[in-house]
């Protein structure tokens, strides 16, 4: 297993997230010893990436992706609306305090009567990256203006 | 009747729905920025062709990576499939392609399936076999 960090800054355009997405699937692959941890560990990072591009208000997004040992962090900042700051937060704290019978429960009930947002999401990615990285979420947000924040998301996770 | 053949692309799966082939294929990674768009031909085809589909087709979905949000809208079109089951009178079998050690992917078929009350085949097939049988199947129904 090979230590790595994969890092992007710059605009978060539907081409590079894709792009960025099929990256990390071959860094994965190439360094992350089983292929459930690939799986898992992709879907959280295009949860994240998604999360940062439906919600960036505007300019760059600092994404980067960090294997070392047995861990992986995988962290987002964005620009956004301070309502989107605001429901990040809320988002992460909810999900953060459910076990993971809760999070499953969160999950099939949002599945089958959630609605697409504003946005195009469908309230869903929080819940999964919770389940999938067992918990590990941070997020802070910081203002930048009265109606823009700056959106730090992180998730740590260790190889299974 | 009228198909659907939509090419794949890096963010979407290529979808085929072809009556007189008896295919009806999704297949590839689901990661578009508007998933609910991205989908609405589907339903909207479901819509019109659905009550005329015989007994006994499948519907196979090969989604080896999908975002949060392209689940809800292949929920959706799930949903759909088994209202339109319902309304004719038909039996149709959904397939769910599953890569070996995916856990969450046999676990979205189990939710779906406890949700939307239907039973969903879960079928094992490792990537290569997956791009084999759409190369196949893009060619059969003239995909381009």
């Amino acid at each position: 297993m090979e230590n790595n960090t994969t890092r992007y800054e710059g605009l978060l355009s539907s081409e590079v997230r894709i792009q960025l997405t099929d990256l990390l699937k071959a860094v994965a692959l190439t360094s992350v010893p089983q292929r459930s941890n690939v799986k898992r560990l992709c879907s959280i990072a295009i949860e994240m990436l998604d999360n940062a591009q439906r919600h960036c208000s505007k300019g760059k997004v600092n994404f980067a992706w960090t294997l070392i040992g047995n861990t992986i962090t995988i962290r987002i900042e964005n620009r956004a609306s301070a309502n989107d700051a605001e429901r990040l937060m809320a988002a992460v704290e909810m999900v953060n305090g459910m076990s993971p019978d809760e999070l499953s429960a969160a999950f099939r009930n949002q599945l089958e009567n959630g609605t697409f947002g504003e946005h195009g999401g469908a309230g869903l990615g929080f819940i999964d990256i919770a389940r999938k990285s067992h918990g590990g979420i941070n997020a802070e947000v910081f203002p930048l203006s009265e109606n823009e924040w700056l959106c730090r998301s992180q998730v740590e996770t260790q190889l299974i | 009747m009228n198909k659907l053949l939509i090419p794949r692309t890096k963010s979407t799966p290529a979808i085929i729905l072809d009556p007189s082939t008896g295919t009806f294929l999704f297949s590839g990674q689901s990661i578009p920025e508007n998933p609910a768009a991205f989908f609405t031909p589907v339903t909207e085809w479901l819509d019109r062709e659905l009550g005329a589909l015989p007994d006994g087709s499948v519907f196979r979905f090969r989604l080896p990576y999908f975002s949060t949000s392209s689940m809800k809208a292949v929920y959706l079109v799930v949903q759909k499939i088994r209202e339109g089951m319902k309304a004719a009178g038909r039996t149709f079998t959904i397939q769910w392609v599953v890569e070996d050690d995916d856990d969450f992917m046999s676990e979205a078929a189990e939710n779906f399936s406890t949700l939307l009350d239907i039973p969903i085949l879960v079928v094992h097939q490792n990537e290569e076999e997956g791009e084999a049988e759409l190369a196949r199947l893009s060619k059969q129904c003239e995909l381009s």
